[in-house]
């Protein structure tokens, strides 16, 4: 047990640099939307404990504001976080150990969102297998704790954040997704992945916006999966 | 007010949908298998390609700067990152910083 608390300090500290300096400034982001909005402060802060989905609460917040359909606002969200379900099959996997039982990977399953994916898919596979689920928690709930605290800041200091100001904190999230996917590949195939997916993203979302997250991942990635395998073929 | 509380509970559920079933799925699958790296494939690809449209097409604030202000503001972000080892939190904070200075730029000399 000792291993695994340790594991969890671990996560939580280590989930303090960049990543979460982004995710605080996302959250002052959404925050200040929102207090433009009917939207109550606390709205902002348990969705981000439920939802854990930037991108979705936005969506979810804009929408009800307008007075969209529920089904269409669903619909929307769930499109929007489709992202999680690869992440979650292929962290899974990572995750696995004898000890653990079954529905242990189910609450996990909750915690896994883009910064907490990309960081800990590396990170993860450097440590002995019992102490993953626990170091995962550990980062990400420290991921969320900030997130919600900097969403209700955002929110009561909206007005008091100039426009430059504001177009840096929302250029932090692609720049860093940007800088680490992009000097973090080591190898082929997942070079080949992020590329085929940055090219198809932009394309799909011109030709359907709503469907681009699908049809980019999934096109993008099989393109990205096919050429590997021709590449590796030719190679031997 | 109240509605708004019981869409959050659909939409958190619709989310959790998602992260459910892949342990659903994911539960059994090996890690060096071929159906595994598949899947890695499309969820690089999926994240790339939201990265990507966030940089060439954003909305919002971010659409009022330039395409090549963005872009060269990533570059040299990715520049320092590879020359500093690894420190993303400078990188990120430069690469921010100089679109916002570029796009001032822009401001003050039209």
């Amino acid at each position: 047990m000792s291993v695994q608390r340790a594991a969890f300090w671990r996560g939580a500290r280590e989930s303090f640099g960049a990543p979460i300096a982004v995710i605080a400034a996302n959250y002052l982001g959404l925050g200040a939307f929102a207090s433009a909005t009917a939207v109550s402060v606390w709205a902002i802060v348990v969705s981000t404990f439920t939802i854990w989905a930037l991108p979705g609460q936005l969506v979810m917040v804009d929408m009800w504001m307008v007075g969209a359909p529920w089904v269409a606002v669903l619909l929307a969200v769930m499109l929007t976080n489709v992202r999680f379900l690869p992440m979650s099959i292929t962290i899974m996997p990572v995750m696995r150990d004898p000890a653990h039982p079954r529905w242990l990977y189910y609450v996990t399953a909750h915690f896994i969102a883009m910064t907490s994916w990309v960081v800990c898919m590396p990170r993860l596979q450097q440590m002995p297998p019992i102490e993953r689920v626990a170091y995962f928690i550990g980062f990400s709930l420290t991921c969320i704790i900030v997130g919600a605290i900097f969403g209700a800041l955002g929110f009561y200091a909206a007005a008091s954040i100039p426009p430059a100001v504001q177009l840096g904190l929302i250029f932090l999230t692609p720049i860093n997704f940007f800088i680490l996917l992009a000097g973090e590949v080591r190898e082929r195939m997942g070079a080949l992945a992020l590329t085929c997916g940055a090219i198809a993203g932009p394309l799909f979302h011109l030709l359907t916006p709503e469907w681009s997250v699908i049809f980019a991942g999934v096109i993008g990635g099989t393109l990205a999966y096919g050429l590997n395998k021709l590449i590796g073929a030719r190679r031997e | 007010m109240s509605d708004l509380w019981l869409l959050m509970i659909l939409c958190t559920l619709g989310t959790y949908a998602w992260r459910g079933l892949g342990v659903l799925l994911g539960g059994r699958l090996e890690p060096d298998s071929d159906l595994f790296r598949w899947v890695s494939c499309v969820a690089y690809a999926m994240i790339a390609g939201l990265v990507m449209r966030l940089i060439v097409m954003p909305t919002g604030p971010l659409a009022g700067s330039l395409f090549w202000h963005r872009m060269l503001a990533c570059l040299i972000g990715l520049a320092i990152y590879r020359g500093l080892r690894g420190n993303l939190f400078v990188a990120v904070g430069t690469g921010a910083v100089v679109l916002v200075v570029l796009n001032e730029l822009r401001g003050v000399f039209g």
